[in-house]
């Protein structure tokens, strides 16, 4: 079995928005020269997720919108404190929230050099507290 | 225009940004060991990012000349500042207690085209009042350049919160009165002490940088509406206090929206936001 890897390096633009990155994650399969196998993607980040949905700019802003209602920023989270590790008050509880229902990894399968996934599936890293450098993994397994 | 549409930051460390750190392992580890920053190291373009997203459109990069060295290097600053077409302005990290030396260093900073000086009393061995800084002072002055000294928390570990007191300043204040100086992170916890300074002394101003007691919003309202009162900031405060958000130990966009949410009137916010920047900084609205 082969593997190649590929680290996708971006910048967000905003405190939350969705990046597509599906050719990003083709051009690292046509790379990667793997017929048959998976691709998995996966965020180096604790406040981004990943996500595969239609693209379309309405869904672009119902998803962060939406993810906001179901966790607020205004609330009582006892990440809010001085946190030592990194000299400063954490105040992204909700960000952390909202990275952990997406969650933070995909897997697609390959099959005859390309992605086995459906026309209106896009893949989406989802920034959640932007705007900051995101680095995004893309690791090709198969023959 | 609106208020916040135009923001001026006042207080950024770029000590996480790629370009300040010039590619140099050890600084970045002067930075982690010095100032505890734990967060990533970010691109220049990631930190203009947001600054636009924060409708900040110039911001105050600062230097602090430590005991290891200035952190990051002046030069690095000069660099960006000239590379981003008048983004950033640049205040100079310098040791002033090295007398006629420091008197030199201050007047090739000025020349390089730096505003002001960041002072870190604590963290830099000196106390403000010692008489021996007099000259740098006197030639500060001169030179129109304000000085802005850490007051309050400090969350550096040597840098002790007993040398951290606004009144340490207040002898700077009073023999120095052409000499604007700015109290870093309203002085917190001392706030009512900054704010009394910045009251009596015409040249005496308080940024509002920094995070101390919870979110943005919380700190904010915490020291804005609990322990002064907007009545008091609208009618004591309104030309003394300038914006800044102490970058990275917080986003600007998150102390944006926290001095947005204070009850105070557009007018008040508008000068808090950008305009006693502009008159500090002796600078024109682009």
């Amino acid at each position: 079995m082969k593997i190649f890897t590929k680290i996708i390096d971006i910048v967000s633009e905003m405190p939350t928005h969705l990046i597509n990155l599906s050719s990003d994650v083709y051009n690292a399969l046509k790379e990667s020269r793997i017929k048959d196998g998976f691709v998995h993607v996966y965020t180096m980040h604790t406040t981004t997720g990943l996500t595969i949905n239609e693209d379309e700019p309405g869904l672009e802003q119902d998803i962060p919108k939406f993810l906001s209602k179901l966790i607020p920023e205004e609330d009582d989270y006892y990440h809010h404190h001085y946190f030592a590790k990194d000299g400063r008050l954490a105040v992204n509880a909700w960000a952390h929230i909202r990275a952990s229902l997406l969650g933070g990894h995909l897997t697609i399968p390959v099959v005859d050099g390309k992605l086995l996934i459906g026309s209106r599936q896009n893949i989406y890293l989802v920034e959640l507290d932007g705007p900051q450098r995101r680095r995004v993994v893309v690791q090709v397994m198969g023959e | 225009m609106s208020a916040i549409g135009s923001a001026i930051d006042f207080h950024i460390h770029p000590v996480v940004i790629e370009e300040a750190l010039l590619g140099e392992k050890q600084l970045e580890k002067k930075v982690r060991e010095i100032y505890h920053i734990g967060t990533s190291v970010q691109p220049l373009n990631a930190l203009v990012k947001m600054l636009k997203t924060a409708g900040v459109s110039k911001a105050v990069l600062l230097s602090i000349a430590t005991p290891e060295g200035e952190i990051p290097p002046n030069e690095s600053i000069k660099s960006i500042v000239e590379k981003t077409g008048g983004m950033f302005i640049g205040f100079a990290g310098l040791n002033p207690i090295k007398g006629d030396e420091a008197v030199d260093e201050l007047e090739r900073a000025h020349s390089k085209g730096f505003k002001g000086v960041k002072l870190y009393p604590p963290l830099q061995g000196f106390k403000p009042n010692d008489r021996r800084l007099y000259v740098f002072y006197e030639r500060a002055q001169q030179l129109n350049m304000p000085l802005l000294f850490h007051t309050g928390v400090s969350w550096i570990r040597r840098a002790e919160l007993t040398y951290c007191h606004p009144l340490e300043v207040e002898d700077v204040a009073v023999n120095f009165q052409d000499l604007k100086v700015v109290l870093a992170h309203m002085g917190f916890p001392w706030v009512w002490e900054a704010a009394i300074m910045a009251v009596k002394y015409e040249n005496v101003y308080l940024d509002l940088s920094g995070v101390f007691t919870g979110t943005p919003k919380e700190h904010i309202l915490h020291v804005f509406t609990k322990i002064l009162t907007p009545s008091f900031v609208s009618r004591f405060l309104a030309d003394k206090v300038v914006f800044g958000s102490d970058w990275p130990r917080m986003e600007p966009f998150k102390m944006v929206e926290a001095v947005k949410s204070l009850p105070l009137e557009r007018s008040v916010l508008d000068k808090i936001m950008r305009l006693n920047a502009l008159r500090i900084l002796d600078i024109e609205e682009e």
